[in-house]
């Protein structure tokens, strides 16, 4: 797996919102129906499409106002946030992990996966004893 | 400074690394997994901008405890999943299940190509 440099995330982060302020055009309101129809009409670059997406549920859930559409003023506040506590605290550049640790990370996964259904199986059993 | 058990390397450090290789599985979903492993308690928080707490964060969607060997056998690969939780070496309080299986997905390489070379 290629490693992400702290800078290409930051510098997509940066274009998502871009493309999302553009979206949502002169009166600086970004609405659900907007993105969509942006995303379902090809009007944002395939290469950006995934990261728009999913950036605009961040900020959408985050709920940075309650009952409030998504303003520019809400992506530039949770595009700051991701910068200073999601990718500024991991140094992606420096400490990024080793193949060997990715690897196991994934298995650990996996094991995650099966841990999950085996609480399931169980709890589904105790129910059905009651 | 000394160095952090394993324990601590796979919350402090693996797992934030994991997050942001996979942003998008993580901020796709809401919801708090707690663990208590033998007294060390950390919390792992989806979808917001802080994922991981070295506390027990309030009302979580999963609470999940395991002794500390359990827990290094789960990282490690040694434990049987289906011995440790009947014999209660983990055990978990709350039913959202899934919320784990998201979790575990988050430690996989990512599947979906995000476009960070996106200009």
């Amino acid at each position: 797996m290629a490693r992400i440099s702290k800078t290409a995330v930051n510098r997509a982060l940066e274009t998502a919102a871009k493309t999302l302020t553009k979206i949502g055009g002169a009166d600086g309101k970004i609405s659900r129906a907007e993105v969509k129809g942006a995303l379902e009409g090809n009007k944002v670059p395939k290469a950006q499409a995934a990261l728009v997406d999913i950036f605009y549920k961040f900020v959408d859930n985050r709920d940075f106002r309650a009952g409030a559409q998504v303003t520019a003023a809400d992506l530039k506040k949770a595009l700051a946030y991701a910068k200073q506590h999601m990718i500024a605290r991991y140094d992606l550049d420096k400490n990024g992990l080793s193949k060997d640790e990715i690897s196991k990370m994934s298995l650990t996964g996996q094991r995650a996966v099966a841990l999950a259904r085996e609480l399931k199986r169980a709890a589904q059993a105790a129910n059905d004893s009651e | 400074m000394s160095r952090p058990d394993r324990i601590e390397r796979f919350f402090a450090y693996q797992l934030p690394f994991m997050v942001v290789e996979n942003l998008s599985e993580y901020m796709e979903h809401q919801g708090t997994i707690t663990f208590d492993i033998g007294g060390s308690h950390w919390s792992f928080v989806f979808g917001c901008e802080e994922p991981i707490f070295p506390e027990l964060k309030p009302d979580p969607e999963l609470a999940l405890t395991f002794t500390k060997p359990a827990f290094k056998g789960f990282l490690d690969g040694s434990l049987d999943l289906a011995e440790a939780v009947k014999s209660r070496a983990i055990t978990a309080k709350g039913d959202d299940f899934d919320l784990l299986e998201r979790f575990g997905r988050l430690l996989r390489p990512p599947s979906k190509n995000l476009g960070w070379d996106a200009r």
